[in-house]
């Protein structure tokens, strides 16, 4: 990734590249805490979590929305990265969802319902666990928007990044 | 709503507006059958069985797989639909990016203020109610489909004034 066709540019044009770096680095971070530690390690400092949550809240609440919001803040090529990146993610969200359920459902009908064997005791009821698990409409909605938030940043950097080369 | 000029195509050109119409028709359907079943209890209007049967026919295809197809037949497009597909993919960027946000900050600023309520009013109760997340996922996915839809009418509607 190359900056330097852009040390001319208006601030905010440059702004917007860095903190699009930023956001990446913020997307890696705090999906690997999640996938780590659910949210927060537990035996921090107090002083350390807090800061680590703010972080978190001012990024995802804050900076990666602006960053999709905001049209003026876009230079013509970020634009246009903009536009293919949300054609790319239109695509995935009408895909991934139906393809998910649809494996799922076929693993349950033929494997779980199916009744094929008993599989020793040891059939893979826990696969359907994550799908069955109930928590609040809330909480399952903004699970859904962090997760096309995200999405947006990764194909972004992704598309700037193949062009780049 | 008037056919815009660019219609009298080809065959396939057509059916992509005629299925565009038949997505509409079964999405404002399930939308207005959800809000009255929420609102009111009543499933389906109260309409009587073989005919909630008949409407489950046309419903399935046309407001969830016609969408899927509508979203991805570019061989179906002429060059109006696909401008229009276009734009509605970025209006459809940005609702699905400020729409839940501006929820969730009144949600949040709501219980902050108050506390959260043991009843809370009625906008807000759904929030807190539990759903299977394999659920939450079918609804989002088609609420997000047929907004595509929903979208792309109106600003066709919109371009034919």
């Amino acid at each position: 990734m190359t900056d330097a066709s852009l040390q001319k540019e208006p601030m905010r044009y440059r702004l917007y590249y860095w903190l699009m770096n930023a956001a990446l680095v913020y997307e890696i971070f705090a999906h690997a805490l999640i996938t780590g530690y659910g949210l927060v390690p537990g035996d921090l400092d107090p002083l350390i979590e807090g800061l680590i949550r703010t972080v978190l809240v001012i990024f995802q609440l804050m900076i990666v929305p602006l960053l999709i919001i905001i049209p003026w803040w876009r230079d013509e090529y970020a634009d246009l990265l903009w536009k293919r990146t949300m054609v790319q993610l239109a695509f995935l969200m009408t895909v991934v969802p139906p393809a998910l359920l649809a494996v799922i459902t076929v693993i349950s009908e033929i494997f779980i319902q199916g009744n094929l064997s008993n599989w020793g005791g040891n059939r893979p009821d826990w696969l359907l666990d994550p799908l069955l698990k109930e928590t609040w409409v809330l909480n399952t909605a903004f699970s859904i928007w962090v997760m096309f938030t995200s999405a947006f940043v990764v194909l972004f950097q992704w598309n700037r990044w193949r062009d780049s080369r | 709503m008037n056919a815009p000029p660019s219609s009298k195509g080809k065959l396939r050109y057509r059916a992509y507006f005629w299925l565009m119409d038949g997505a509409l028709a079964a999405s404002a359907f399930l939308w207005a059958n959800f809000f009255v079943f929420r609102m009111t209890g009543l499933e389906v209007f109260g309409l009587p069985e073989i005919v909630q049967n008949i409407l489950a026919i046309f419903l399935w295809p046309f407001g969830v797989v016609a969408p899927i197809f509508l979203l991805f037949a570019r061989f179906m497009r002429d060059e109006y639909s696909e401008q229009l597909w276009r734009r509605t993919v970025v209006i459809l960027a940005y609702v699905t990016a400020i729409v839940p946000l501006a929820y969730f900050s009144v949600a949040w600023a709501t219980f902050f203020a108050l506390g959260q309520p043991d009843d809370p009013p009625a906008i807000f109760a759904w929030s807190v109610e539990q759903v299977k997340w394999g659920n939450a996922i079918w609804y989002s996915f088609s609420v997000y489909v047929q907004m595509f839809i929903f979208i792309f009418q109106f600003l066709r509607w919109r371009d034919s004034r």
